[in-house]
């Protein structure tokens, strides 16, 4: 079991207050909250923590790709697998299972919003990790990809007993395929925020 | 024996054609190292104000060196107080955890543009200090490095062009060893960092080296504006460069070398009005209309 604790003093400014987030391998986690709350400003201080934390992370941001040149999903496998061939994932059975391939060699740029956020989750799950946190990963993809992502995710966490933290508002998410869900709320009349179950 | 001493004597050996293509090398490498820390096209040595600040140095060191009367090579000195006060503050940005602002939220790419905005204003500072300076030193009858400001290679000797080689040599090795992380980080500088890049460390190397080989150049040739800006989208107009920064850099900077070797040559034998047309002018004329078409291009996209 990983134990997350948050410290005061780092959250000050954000009014955080002390608080413990439980989680156990092989579940699928929610954050919800309303916008602005401090979500992803929450899984940003999780990656200044990766460092002190035993589990192997790995994380999908929100911002768009908007890389340099006319580089393909193709391109940056090929230096994953030459440079990161121990942490990397079977990442042509994540090409399949997204439906992929014929993607592969286009350059990015040139990709549509939601081949673009295809291709980052593709690239999040292709890092070898025991704790995913998915910062609203299911933005510009349509219902067929939604759902093979939903297929994945439950995949993960019953056979390879993964661990996913997802920030997401899809009620039907939260619903059909998440464990446990997380609030993120105010406190009336304070700056400060805690976490509920 | 005689023959191949007489080979390397300063006057007889082509080191201008080796200075020029050096210097083509390093600007191109400046460029795409820059451009690929940042995920920026326009940005550049000149157009973050790299270039003025090193010019700031060797303006203050001829200011200095005329009132204290110092007897010493400026350009030697001007070269190694600029390597050291970067290496200082890159020092200090480091310890505070700083980093050039490439998040690629709406807000975070306005920052690497106010960036390039603030890069090009300083530019503009200096340029009329520069111009300030010219004007004092003119004044009181004291040498001015005028051709400062556009570059040229007619004073190329072994003292100057050897050690210019040297440092292509080793910014052309170094920026191959940074290839895979620039790469990622060209990509996205969240999956970079997502897969162990250093992302902040990443960019001040980058930085470090291109402002290096910058140094280099200016103190001893003079400014080259907009070539470092230049040379990465004329390679990745070709699609050999498109995909892998590893190609840009290993030999998109032979290229770029051998092009601004032929410039040289060709500013050399085309005189206009009898005089020699310096490169740098050249260079600076050439980068800003296209810095122009550039961002033209850029609002047009955005308007889409």
């Amino acid at each position: 079991m990983l134990n997350i604790k948050n410290e005061k003093t780092i959250f000050m400014q954000h009014g955080l207050l002390d608080c413990l987030l439980e989680i156990d391998s092989g579940k699928v986690y929610a954050i919800w909250g309303a916008n602005g709350i401090g979500k992803s400003t929450f899984f940003s201080y999780l990656k200044t923590r990766s460092k002190d934390i035993s589990w192997g992370m790995s994380f999908l941001e929100q911002a768009e790709l908007r890389p340099l040149g006319a580089v393909s999903l193709h391109h940056i496998i090929k230096v994953l697998r030459k440079k990161h061939e121990e942490e990397l994932e079977d990442i042509d059975y994540l090409i399949d299972f997204f439906n992929f391939g014929s993607l592969l060699q286009r350059p990015i740029n040139f990709l549509s919003g939601g081949q673009k956020q295809l291709a980052k989750i593709i690239l999040c799950l292709a890092k070898k990790a025991q704790l995913y946190c998915l910062d609203e990963p299911f933005n510009n993809l349509d219902e067929e990809k939604e759902s093979r992502l939903y297929q994945y995710l439950q995949e993960a966490r019953q056979h390879q007993q993964k661990s996913f933290l997802v920030i997401d508002h899809n009620r039907y998410f939260l619903e059909s395929v998440v464990d446990q869900v997380f609030y993120f709320r105010k406190k009336d009349g304070s700056d400060s925020y805690f976490l509920g179950a | 024996m005689d023959q191949i001493l007489t080979f390397l004597e300063p006057n007889f050996f082509p080191w201008r054609l080796l200075a020029a293509a050096a210097a083509g090398m390093i600007l191109s490498l400046s460029g795409s190292l820059v451009q690929s820390i940042t995920q920026n096209d326009l940005a550049g040595p000149s157009t973050l104000g790299i270039n003025a600040f090193i010019v700031l140095f060797v303006i203050a060191l001829h200011f200095a060196s005329r009132l204290l009367a110092l007897p010493l090579p400026l350009e030697w000195l001007s070269l190694i107080l600029c390597c050291a006060v970067t290496v200082l503050l890159l020092f200090f940005f480091w310890r505070r955890n700083c980093g050039v602002a490439v998040r690629h939220s709406a807000f975070g790419q306005t920052n690497m543009d106010f960036l390039i905005l603030v890069g090009l204003c300083f530019n503009l500072f200096v340029g009329a200090l520069f111009s300030l300076f010219e004007f004092f030193f003119m004044s009181l009858n004291w040498e001015f490095p005028s051709e400062l400001w556009y570059g040229n290679f007619r004073l190329s000797l072994m003292s100057n062009s050897l050690p210019l080689v040297i440092v292509a040599i080793f910014l052309w090795g170094a920026a191959l060893k940074m290839a895979p992380r620039l790469q990622l980080m060209s990509f996205s500088s969240h999956l970079a960092e997502n897969w162990g890049v250093n992302g902040k460390r990443v960019q001040l190397q980058a930085i470090l080296l291109a402002l290096l080989g910058q140094a280099f150049i200016i103190n001893f040739f003079g400014v080259f504006s907009f070539a470092g800006l230049i040379f990465p989208h004329l390679l990745r107009s070709i699609s050999f460069f498109q995909s892998e920064i590893k190609r840009e850099l290993l030999w998109g900077s032979l290229l770029c070398g051998i092009i601004f070797l032929l410039l040289d040559f060709a500013c050399t034998h085309i005189l206009i009005l009898g005089a020699e047309v310096p490169v740098g002018m050249l260079s600076s004329f050439l980068g800003t209309s296209f810095l122009f078409i550039l961002l033209i291009n850029r609002y047009r996209r955005r308007q889409q």
